[in-house]
């Protein structure tokens, strides 16, 4: 009897982790595919007791087998060119710019805007052919005026619009140096001008400059149309991240990844960590604009779960997910399903768990705090942001040591520094600038 | 003489400029008014334009909207249940959210009964004053003359109204863009335009937010609310961007010296263009408010300063300086002309002057012989006697011509001077009398002389002998047929002094009123008629004029004795104090 109620819970929880890790097997064996994981860091739960459970739902774009046979791009780079570009600055940028350009060819759509106080369209949406004449217009670029940041994004993305596709890969490369002060220039603004263009598929990648520009601003615009986002403080970096940016352009395998989340029975969803969405209900919904080969997106759901009875399964979570797979050109759909297991004995709860997810998890949750901790900064209790800071870093010490990660220590020594930094004024604006770049690198898994 | 002439050259030549000048400016003022107002007009137009560009986009999206929310009606079967709704508004760029009223004015979207994401929550409390008066949405379905006027539903407050756009505008872009949505529902595209529809415009939270509204067949009133930041970026792209600097700077549109700027409600330039960047202070040219929904923002036209037609003040200026050029040569060919004459005519002046001079020593001796001679002669030789009187009263006619000559050129050249004598005035006269007796009476002509200025006075005799003489040569010319000639002479004390007078009267033709004032103008000569045959200089009365006027009286024709019916009257008047005065 014993053996038997032992070997049954054994195939339960077998079942229940195959359920929850492999519910698309069949679906990985296909090479084109998207890949869809949904795991719980804590797959099996004390029962009795009502849990506050994380449930990682990644998405991992397929590997482009063949270099060659890429997906095209049609980029429109928008520069900053208003006065406080110059110098230096504006000539790094050029050269980042025709260097960037360079790694695109016949089968790819570029596009120069330029803006001061006004929108001057330097490269007309063109095929990358005559790359000397693009070179040339780009290199007449001078600054001055002002930034009129709202009508360069606007005209950038109606260059992009010309041959826009669902087959392209669509994408602004925004680059700024300065407050936005023409036109619309609040964060929000901005952000649902973001949100807007994603609907089109365009994303809007926001690379800023220096320690003048508007890091709320980029990031949202960044945010809502899931572009990359970066900080750059010298401008001689702009060609390397330029480069990082036309590499994640050019490994695009999949558009338009629209993530739905269901919860079911009780489960009741708190926040997705790391991206915008809608929670609606029990339903949770966001979106990534593409995904790229070989590489993880993930997004965390925090839900709570309501007390369960020993040895019960529940399935907590279903997951749709529908994008566009650019290599077949279709539309695409997954599903999953996230189930824990419940269960009275502790020993089964910690051998159950979910490292790998935990730890992603845990580097989420401390990226909450570190925004949370701008937050405090922001209205002016530098203590209350420490202490944020400081209870991350702990936090992460924790889980770092139980999790043996070297991510999360990494990370929590970050969290400390970061701590220490908050003190000095001078330094904060860096700071914050430096902090929402790694928070929304984290929150994004951007690659550079 | 010689200031005059240079002052009315120089008027000669300044006015006609001056005219000119004046018209030349009030014509070129006047071109850059009709320029300033063409300008304008241009200006007007391309902001009209950008407007309707904006209409018909506005139109386009309502096309667009009303299409949708038919598709939305048919795919939920009038229930606008809400999960097609939100996978619309997930999909649209330019929709933010969504509304949908019942007939009744109950809410179907956002649900009541159904949880909201944050957003449909915001939305909700930010229209709760919009939609709870369903009536706004309740506009007539007006025939099409009617519908052209935008009217303006129920608005209780100003920055809430609600209007179809322009008719002129639907008209238009129903041409344009229309073509393709009725390829798309023939059947639809000119039903839906029917139901009641319209634009609301309201500021909501930063700024003005348009809302699009439809009634479908079932009288649910749908509402999309636009994406206010994703409108105004498809507004900027429906403006042009501005010229690439660059490639030698050359930009020769016609957009290089100006600037377009759309500012929102709050006052803010949301976009601009142009190539001028014109600073904070300058003034717009023009500004125009847009038509509804944007009706709170407007645009502003800023220029450089206005291109000054160079080239019309310059030809100006150029006729100007080549009329000046041309007058001034001509007043100077004229001048010289004018002074050379002048100059030759002193030089006649002076020989005439120098030949009397030189006439008056040798007449003088031969006077003087002439008189001893008739002294020594004795008295029994009649014949010497007549032939030497005949040439001392030639002698003494050609010494008094003299006489007036050199006087008058002397009075010419350096004025009138008196020389005051004590003496008395009929004793003068009676001298002058008796020289002229017999020349007088040579003519046939009898001198009458009636003399009651006896009281002794200062006066320059020599003067009044010149008068005299001159008046009574003129009566030996002109009046030789009046067998009479009269002089008078009498003396009044008056206020300032005592006055002596002398009438000399003729009987001869008589001079006409017109006549009167000239005959004392040098070198004038009384009517032909009258100097027919008569020799004479034309200077005795203007210098006998100028020498009694210098004596404090004056000579005139005397008009108190008309009634003798025919001939001339001169009346002397002088100043003859009976103290002596210093001249």
């Amino acid at each position: 009897m014993n053996i038997q109620t032992d070997q049954s819970m054994l195939r339960r929880t077998l079942r229940a982790v195959s359920c929850v890790v492999l519910s698309l097997l069949p679906v990985m064996a296909q090479a084109n595919q998207v890949n869809l994981n949904i795991n719980l860091a804590t797959p099996v739960m004390e029962a009795e007791q009502s849990h506050r459970a994380f449930i990682k739902v990644s998405l991992e774009g397929f590997k482009q087998q063949d270099k060659q046979a890429r997906i095209p791009a049609n980029v429109a780079i928008v520069l900053d060119k208003s006065g406080s570009m110059g110098g230096d600055k504006i000539q790094y940028a050029r050269e980042a710019a025709i260097m960037a350009i360079k790694r695109l060819d016949e089968r790819d759509i570029v596009s120069v805007v330029s803006y001061d106080s006004r929108v001057q369209v330097v490269v007309p949406a063109t095929q990358v052919r005559h790359q000397q004449r693009i070179y040339q217009a780009i290199r007449h670029i001078q600054a001055n005026g002002n930034t009129a940041l709202f009508a360069g994004v606007s005209k950038g993305a109606n260059e992009l619009r010309k041959f826009l596709s669902r087959n392209k890969v669509n994408r602004v490369v925004l680059l700024s140096d300065g407050l936005a002060n023409i036109g619309p220039q609040s964060a929000s603004e901005l952000g649902e001008l973001g949100a807007s263009l994603a609907k089109e598929g365009i994303s809007v990648t926001t690379i800023g400059l220096g320690l003048g520009y508007n890091e709320d601003l980029m990031t949202r615009l960044a945010g809502f149309s899931d572009g990359n986002h970066a900080f750059v403080e010298n401008a001689e970096d702009l060609a390397s991240v330029f480069q990082y940016e036309f590499g994640d352009v050019l490994s695009v395998v999949a558009q338009g990844v629209n993530i739905e989340i269901h919860c079911h029975n009780g489960v009741k969803p708190i926040r997705l960590l790391g991206r915008e969405s809608e929670i609606m209900g029990s339903r949770v919904t966001t979106r990534l604009n593409q995904l790229y080969s070989e590489q993880e997106k993930f997004v965390i759901l925090e839900v709570e779960v309501p007390a369960q009875q020993a040895e019960t399964e529940l399935e907590l979570v279903s997951v749709n997910v529908a994008y566009d797979n650019l290599f077949t050109q279709d539309e695409e759909q997954l599903s999953g399903q996230g189930i824990a297991r419940f269960s009275a004995s502790k020993q089964a709860v910690t051998a159950a768990r979910d490292d790998k997810a935990l730890e992603a998890v845990v580097e989420q949750v401390a990226n909450e705090y570190s925004r949370e901790a701008i937050e405090a900064r922001d209205s002016g209790d530098v203590a209350g942001a420490k202490k944020i800071l400081q209870d991350s870093a702990s936090y992460l010490g924790s889980q770092a040591e139980s999790l043996s990660s070297p991510r999360l220590q990494k990370q929590q020594e970050e969290a400390l520094q970061d701590a220490d930094a908050l003190e000095t004024e001078q330094d904060w604006n860096k700071q914050r600038k430096e902090l929402k770049a790694r928070q929304y690198k984290r929150a994004t898994q951007q690659t550079y | 003489m010689k200031k005059t002439t240079p002052i009315l050259l120089a008027v000669i030549i300044i006015l006609p400029l001056l005219l000119l000048a004046w018209f030349g400016v009030r014509l070129q003022l006047n071109q850059q008014q009709v320029v300033a107002h063409q300008l304008s007009n241009l200006v007007t137009g391309r902001l009209q334009r950008i407007d309707e560009q904006f209409q018909e986009h506005f139109f386009r999206l309502q096309q667009g909207f009303m299409r949708q929310a038919e598709g939305l009606q048919q795919a939920t079967a009038g229930q606008h249940s809400v999960a097609p709704v939100r996978r619309f508004i997930g999909q649209s760029a330019v929709v933010q959210q969504m509304f949908v009223l019942s007939a009744n004015g109950e809410r179907r979207f956002p649900p009541r009964d159904q949880p909201l994401t944050q957003q449909e929550q915001d939305f909700v409390e930010l229209t709760r004053k919009l939609l709870r008066e369903p009536e706004r949405f309740i506009m007539p379905v007006l025939d099409p003359v009617a519908q052209v006027r935008p009217s303006i539903v129920s608005a209780s407050r100003s920055e809430l109204q609600s209007a179809p756009l322009s008719e002129s505008v639907a008209q238009k872009s129903r041409y344009s863009a229309d073509r393709a949505v009725e390829s798309l529902s023939a059947s639809a595209g000119l039903g839906l335009a029917e139901n009641p529809h319209g634009w609301i415009a309201w500021f909501a939270e930063a700024g003005l937010q348009q809302i699009f509204w439809w009634q479908d067949s079932d009288g649910n009133t749908i509402g999309f609310a636009l994406n206010a930041p994703r409108l105004l970026s498809d507004l900027i792209n429906l403006l042009p961007s501005s010229a690439v600097m660059g490639e030698g700077d050359q930009i020769a549109d016609a957009d290089s010296n100006n600037e377009i700027r759309l500012i929102n409600a709050r006052g803010d330039i949301a976009y601009s263009w142009g190539g001028l960047r014109a600073d904070e202070a300058q003034k717009p040219l023009q500004t125009m408010p847009l038509s509804h929904p944007l009706a709170s923002w407007h645009l502003a036209y800023y220029t450089a300063e206005l291109p000054v037609a160079i080239t019309g003040w310059l030809g100006l200026i150029v006729l100007l300086m080549l009329l000046g050029a041309g007058l001034s040569t001509l007043a100077y060919v004229l001048y010289r002309e004018h002074s050379r004459e002048l100059r030759v005519a002193e030089q006649r002046v002076n020989f005439v002057n120098q030949v009397s001079h030189e006439l008056k020593t040798p007449l003088t001796n031969v006077r003087l012989y002439t008189e001893m001679l008739e002294q020594t002669l004795p008295d029994d030789e009649p014949l010497a006697q007549r032939y030497l009187g005949v040439i001392s009263s030639e002698a003494g006619r050609l010494s008094r011509l003299i006489d007036n000559v050199l006087s008058f050129s002397r009075v010419k050249r350096e004025g009138v001077r008196v020389r005051y004598q004590q003496g008395v005035i009929d004793q003068c006269l009676a001298q002058v009398v008796a020289l002229f007796t017999p020349v007088l009476s040579a003519h046939q002509l009898s001198l009458r002389f009636t003399g009651k200025a006896t009281q002794a006075c200062y006066f320059d005799s020599e003067a009044l002998e010149q008068i005299m003489n001159n008046l009574l040569s003129n009566c030996e010319k002109y009046a030789a047929a009046g067998r009479f000639v009269d002089i008078q002479s009498w003396q009044t004390q008056q206020a300032d002094g005592l006055y002596s007078y002398i009438r000399v009267t003729d009987f001869g033709p008589g001079v006409s009123l017109d006549e009167a004032e000239k005959l004392f103008e040098p070198f004038y000569r009384g009517s032909d008629k009258l100097t027919e045959g008569v020799s004479g200089t034309g200077i005795g009365l203007g210098l006998a004029r100028d020498l009694a006027r210098a004596h404090g009286g004056d000579l005139s024709v005397d008009r108190s004795d008309t009634d003798a019916a025919s001939g001339a009257c001169f009346l002397v008047t002088l100043a003859t104090p009976i103290e002596s005065v210093t001249a």
